[in-house]
């Protein structure tokens, strides 16, 4: 039975709730392991490791996001699932489907529920606990020989709302009772039964998984069966919550696959790098002891022969007869194992090189060249480049980037507020350290020594927490509403007051669903909703009736749902209009045909922002809105440069102070599924670019919408800044790719390198495709 | 006219070693071709009258600075408790920047009027004690500024309220010494003092002191964030430590080249 996101401390702390499973291990039933999990910490991967015992390819991370994909089959590779097919064994397997997507033909019996869907906590476990009726009855049992069950409503949790969450507490003893059940008819009726719950990796303190930290490594490892009362294993549960996540022994995730295929009498995996858990080591007899290791041990011999090009036999090595050199040997195999298992096709990666190295050279050549006039300007520009990509050589460097964003920004914005002695400064300078201090961002120390706006205001009380979210959404909100209409009004003619009216009245909407879905969001992930609408001010409860009155259902997430589906209606209609109106006006002969376009594409386009932003950071896009208004008063439009150069700072400083790192964990799904009924590739990918790179695209419009002017001169504008654009990531992601070449047998180059690469392709994808494009096609319909 | 010309790009060449420095500020450098550049408001600002100023002297250097660096890691131990070394060590590092003032107020007195050697009179240790304390007061405007720089607060307000404290007695008291408040057109001085306005500043030593902590300061973020785990890049440790060794750098730098000009 795996749990998904199951951490060490939800099995066994003082402050679990899963008191069955205490007394299991009290009672002798169970042992209790905290198992560190191989980043990356996720779940396609992590599976790989436990069935086959090996470590995982890095790409593996990204497919398991590609639900549709086939490439990451297991099909082929030797694993204890293979194994036991092997042996004539019947598997049903109920749960996450990525189990199916790895094993596509061994399953006797099957039902997969998808792992995506984050925001459902409980339909997800339903559709397998359903099974259990049937399967664990006397006829059902008579028809498997394993039965895997793949948890996913503990991980939607965390990822909805933490590992503190209200919802969580519900979730483990709904488990608890379910191993309670599994343990009652089968484990205690048969003592040749073993059953395993474990965690497929942790989760880290806001509820996300994927990088390294401690909380995502050590997830929880449960072996339960009437013959280890005979082990004496003393342990005593629950152990005291620490933040080392230190309980009970520590062994790697992968031990299991020689454990369990020893156990169970099968074939170790030829493929595995882990170890028989040596405290098992006592269930067998003195003889058999040495044969259990000597098995384990000649098939990781294999793969040492493998590695260092020699075939040697085990006995001429060590003295098989012993268990400690049997042991020491183990140890040792494995961590030189885990050390080579990585294997570069340098062909490719040289080609991959040579490349980028091209394009580097090509977009300097060019950047140069349209600086011809200005080289001062442009040798600046290169240097912030090459200064800020030489920081890829240092992992921490990686990790703490926000660091670097808010060094290089602030040096910007002091050097345009110094001389100058407008107001608009000191409005720059505090809302960019708002912005800062909304998330305090970062991988470490974040938590200890910087207070957070965001978790601030999440954590008020019920009597105020509701009415200050409410005021924070909404002032943000109403702030774009009045910005767009600001000015609208065409001077002299009688239609002025026609199309601010329309404007505002359309962009109201908007931001009326926009609130609707975020306030709704909050309520439903703060408060525990489903047991009724005690815990909230009745105001709020009025309001959810309310809406859900008009929408004719009672269900949270139905109405959330709803909502999305009518806010993407009433955005296509008012954005397809905003993006043809210079064209309509240029029909109808009207006035001024780009009167404010730019500043209605780009309010338009926030509230799609917005729509898709956590409620944590709505108010963030207020900060967003006055530093670009102070920019505009601050910087001329003559200073291309300096705008351009803002744009990508703006761009990626916003991003960072989202709360993203560039660790696979702060990836936000939460608001992937927005108004979508089953899941859709294509849309839910969209939606996750969007809820994840909003910052970039807003700063990318809020470009158009500083150098859009009715001069001609907007392509030449556009052509500067995509120029910019273009050679700052040229140059920094030449020099890290560079960087990641020469650190390939660093101890971080998985945890900390890989998944920089991943997010820089995935900002040359916002940069090239989104940024651009968008750019393109708005400033093309720019017509006068 | 190209002399004036010259003059006025230095004055804007001034940023480039302010904390206020951008990565990209055009014109740096006296000769280079004047772009198109809000940045560059170099043309449309009047000529600057310098600023009167103390003529260098060893005796104005700060060393004071270096023994405060090394008394906070060796004496205090700062390095492994920042907040109980700040605290004891405030009384003994404000004594020295009040040694600091005396000698440089009876050296500035002596190198003015270029007479026979005096002590300070009582109106002046009335007016050091004076600027001490605005001094002290100078420190909360500086929290505020180092604030919205990105300081932290919360658990981190304590030590981030005594690196205000150590910037103040760095920038602002040795500034007091020789732009006394009780100068005619001590206003105006202050303004372009605070606004960075100042020409030939190389040649001020102690403004190039105050801007030598400031840009110090500045720099000494960059170890914070390296995964080295050694103790001593707490905050606000290797800030303090820049602006300290920064001050005597500034003031060094306008020394030498007084000696060497």
């Amino acid at each position: 039975m795996v749990i998904d996101a199951l951490r060490a401390d939800f099995l066994f702390s003082n402050e679990s709730q899963m008191t069955f499973v205490h007394g299991l291990i009290n009672d002798g039933y169970a042992l209790g392991y905290t198992a560190y999990s191989n980043p990356p910490t996720v779940t396609l991967p992590r599976l790989k490791g436990i069935t086959t015992g090996s470590t995982p390819n890095f790409i593996d991370a990204v497919l398991n996001i590609a639900e549709e994909d086939t490439s990451s089959s297991l099909g082929d590779q030797d694993s204890w699932v293979k194994q036991m097919h092997a042996s004539g064994w019947k598997i049903n397997m109920f749960g996450d489907d990525t189990w199916l997507k790895l094993f596509p033909s061994y399953f006797a019996k099957t039902d997969g529920t998808a792992s995506f869907y984050v925001s459902d906590f409980t339909i997800v476990d339903n559709n397998v606990t359903r099974h259990l009726d049937y399967e664990l009855s006397k006829e059902g049992q008579k028809d498997w020989d394993c039965l895997i069950l793949h948890y996913l409503g503990l991980d939607h949790i965390g990822h909805k709302g933490g590992p503190t969450s209200a919802s969580m507490p519900a979730k483990q003893r709904e488990m608890d009772s379910v191993i309670r059940r599994i343990f009652k008819s089968t484990v205690e009726k048969d003592e040749n039964t073993l059953f395993v719950v474990m965690g497929d990796h942790g989760m880290n303190e806001v509820g996300n998984h994927g990088g390294s930290s401690i909380g995502e490594v050590s997830a929880g490892l449960l072996l339960v069966s009437s013959k280890f009362k005979k082990l004496q294993s003393g342990q005593k549960a629950p152990v005291r919550r620490n933040a080392d996540f230190d309980y009970f022994d520590h062994i790697d995730q992968i031990d299991l696959v020689p454990t369990l295929s020893t156990l169970l009498g099968l074939r170790i995996p030829i493929n595995n790098l882990g170890t028989f858990i040596q405290s098992l080591l006592p269930l067998y007899s003195a003889k058999d002891k040495t044969n259990v290791l000597i098995k384990n041990a000649l098939q990781l011999k294999v793969l040492t022969d493998k590695s260092r090009n020699e075939v040697t036999s085990l006995d001429s090595e060590i003295d098989v007869s012993s268990l400690s050199t049997l042991l020491d040997f183990l140890h040792d195999a494995k961590g030189e194992l885990l050390k080579t298992s990585s294997d570069y096709n340098y062909t490719d990666i040289f080609y991959g090189v040579a490349g980028y190295a091209f394009t580097a050279l090509l977009s300097l050549a060019l950047f140069f060249t349209h600086h011809r006039d200005r080289l001062w300007e442009a040798s600046v520009d290169l240097l912030f480049f090459i200064l800020y990509a030489v920081n890829f050589f240092g992992s921490s460097m990686i990790e703490e980037e926000h660091h670097l964003w808010w060094f290089f920004t602030t040096l910007f914005a002091a050097s345009i507020t110094v001389k100058s002695k407008s107001s608009y400064c000191t409005a720059l300078l505090v809302c960019l350290r708002l912005l800062k201090a909304w998330n305090n961002s970062g991988q470490k120390n974040n938590i200890k020594s910087n207070m957070k706006i965001a978790t601030y205001v999440a954590s008020l009380s019920p009597d105020i927490g509701p009415v200050v979210v409410a005021f924070l959404v909404a002032s943000t909100l109403a702030t774009y509403c009045f910005y767009v209409t600001e000015g609208v009004a065409v001077k002299g003619k009688g239609d002025g007051t026609i199309v601010r009216f329309v404007t505002f009245i359309s962009t109201s909407l908007l931001c009326f669903i926009t609130f609707s879905t975020k306030f709704l969001s909050y309520l439903s992930e703060t408060y525990d909703l489903r047991s009724g609408l005690k815990e909230i001010p009745d105001w709020c409860s009025n309001y959810i009736q309310w809406i859900g009155q008009r929408l004719g259902t009672t269900d949270i997430n139905t109405i959330n749902q709803q909502l999305f589906s009518l806010f993407y209606k009433v955005w296509l209609v008012a954005i397809a209009l905003h993006l043809l109106k210079p064209l309509f006006y240029k029909i109808w002969k009207l006035p001024d045909p780009t009167n404010n376009y730019t500043r209605s594409i780009l309010t338009t386009f926030s509230q799609l922002l917005i729509s898709q932003t956590n409620f944590n950071n709505v108010p963030i896009f207020f900060l967003l809105l006055v530093i670009l208004v102070s920019f505009k008063k601050l910087v001329p439009l003559s200073n291309l440069n300096a705008i351009s150069l803002f744009t990508i700072l703006m761009q990626n400083l916003s991003f960072f102070q989202f709360g993203f790192t560039n660790s696979l964990s702060s990836v936000d799904l939460t608001n992937s599924f927005n108004g979508l009924s089953s899941y859709n590739m294509i849309l839910s990918g969209l939606l996750t670019f969007v809820c994840n790179w909003a910052a970039p695209i807003f700063w990318s419009l809020a470009y158009l919408h500083l150098t859009l002017k009715p001069d001609g001169r907007n392509w030449d504008r556009l052509y500067h800044r995509l120029l910019v654009t273009l050679t700052f990531y040229s140059v920094s992601g030449l020099l890290l790719i560079l960087s990641c070449y020469n650190l390939r047998f660093h101890l971080f180059i998985w945890t900390v390198f890989s998944p920089k690469i991943l997010y820089f392709l995935a900002w040359i994808m916002c940069g090239l495709l989104v940024d651009f494009g968008l750019s393109c096609i708005v400033t093309a319909l720019y017509i006068k | 006219m190209s002399s004036a010309r010259k003059k006025v790009k230095k004055t804007v060449s001034f940023s480039r070693n302010s904390p206020s420095l951008s990565d990209r500020n055009p014109s740096t450098e006296p000769g280079s071709p004047v772009p198109e550049s809000a940045f560059d408001l170099a043309d449309e600002e009047p000529k600057l009258n310098e600023l009167p100023k103390p003529s260098p002297a060893f005796m104005l250097l700060p060393f004071h600075s270096l023994a405060i660096v090394y008394a906070l890691f060796h004496h205090y131990n700062i390095s492994s408790k920042v907040t109980p070394a700040l605290n004891s060590s405030t009384l003994a590092v404000l004594t020295l920047h009040f040694g600091f003032g005396l000698i440089a107020l009876t050296t500035i007195k002596n190198k003015n009027k270029a007479k026979r050697h005096r002590g300070p009179n009582g109106g002046e240790l009335v007016y050091l004690v004076i600027s001490s304390i605005i001094s002290c007061f100078a420190a909360i405007p500086i929290f505020v500024i180092l604030l919205v720089f990105g300081a932290p607060i919360g658990s981190l307000t304590k030590e981030t309220a005594f690196l205000a404290l150590h910037l103040s007695f760095l920038t602002v008291f040795p500034l007091l010494l020789v732009y006394k408040l009780t100068d005619l057109d001590a206003g105006d001085t202050w303004i372009r003092l605070l606004t960075f306005q100042v020409p030939a500043f190389y040649k001020n030593q102690v403004y190039l002191q105050a801007m030598g902590s400031l840009v110090g300061c500045w720099l000494g973020v960059i170890p914070i964030p390296l995964d080295w785990d050694r103790d001593w890049q707490q905050w606000p440790i290797t800030l303090l430590t820049g602006a300290y060794v920064g001050s005597f750098a500034g003031s060094l730098i306008s020394y030498l080249y007084s000696i060497f000009e």
